[in-house]
């Protein structure tokens, strides 16, 4: 699985799966997210643009890791879903629980320019109104 | 897809897989869905909740019915009944309770958020019906449906 600096940020991991992301795939993804973490990366991106399908078994890996970088002050944000998998996300309802973003340079320019308090929670569905 | 007509009912042929359990055979298994859904004419988005409800079926099997073990068979058919595609998944491994597997509360926010049973709520969630059989002899049946509307199908 592809992994690489984002271009507005080294801070920033992004990483691209290809294809189906079923239960054989999932352990790669957990892996990949495990040795960012281990390397003390707290801000990862998963962009989905290269990825067709997404099994429970990877939905729990982005669950269980966005749960331990927000721990360490950082984040999980996914971008560039097919309509496919957003509509796999709204139907687990994780889609209110993690960030998700159009496009790469969104989800990193997030983690430069964190949301202020006083700003309008967003109302593109993008699952920001109710984190945390 | 040949059609017959058999006692009032309109019924395809079944079409079966048989394969091991092993986790890389989860692509062979997206591959027959695939063409199956071609063979009876069935819609993207169709096709697209059929094989993402069977390959999370089929990953339960080789991971909790066979414990993650390559020396399981798992068998699957697909028909048409009539407006049903009925999807059969049958396996010789652990029976469990479907009923005692919590299913996850969407609605709760990250920190109390389960991350178990999201795939047989996934199976439930994209098809009409789903039904566990378990026989200490016959083995473990799961069936499941999902009505076809064909106004737009080309079967």
């Amino acid at each position: 699985m592809e992994s690489r600096p984002s271009d507005l940020s080294a801070d920033i991991s992004v990483l691209v799966p290809e294809g189906r992301l079923d239960a054989r795939a999932a352990p790669a993804l957990e892996q990949e997210l495990a040795a960012l973490e281990a390397r003390g990366v707290t801000q990862i991106v998963i962009n989905f643009s290269r990825a067709s399908y997404v099994s429970s078994s990877s939905l729990r890996a982005m669950l269980i890791h966005t749960r331990k970088l927000r721990q360490a002050s950082g984040d999980l944000k996914l971008c560039a879903l097919t309509e496919k998998i957003a509509e796999v996300l709204r139907i687990t309802g994780l889609d209110t629980i993690l960030d998700i973003f159009p496009s790469e340079n969104l989800a990193a320019q997030a983690f430069l320019t964190p949301p202020r308090a006083d700003m309008a929670p967003p109302t593109t569905g993008h699952g920001r109104e109710n984190r945390r | 897809m040949p059609e017959l007509n058999y006692k009032d009912r309109t019924v395809t042929p079944k079409l079966e897989l048989c394969v091991s359990t092993k986790m890389e055979n989860l692509t062979v298994i997206g591959d027959f869905v695939t063409s199956v859904a071609k063979e009876f004419g069935l819609d993207n988005d169709v096709t697209f909740v059929v094989q993402m409800a069977v390959d999370e079926a089929c990953a339960n099997v080789i991971e909790h019915a066979y414990c993650g073990k390559s020396n399981g068979m798992v068998r699957l058919t697909c028909q048409m009944l009539d407006d049903d595609l009925v999807v059969t998944i049958h396996d010789h491994g652990r029976a469990f309770d479907p009923q005692a597997v919590p299913r996850p509360d969407i609605t709760a926010p990250l920190e109390k958020r389960g991350e178990g049973a999201l795939g047989l709520y996934l199976m439930e969630k994209f098809m009409d019906s789903v039904e566990f059989q378990f026989d200490a002899v016959q083995g473990n049946t799961l069936t499941m449906k999902k009505r076809i509307h064909r106004g737009k199908q080309a079967l």
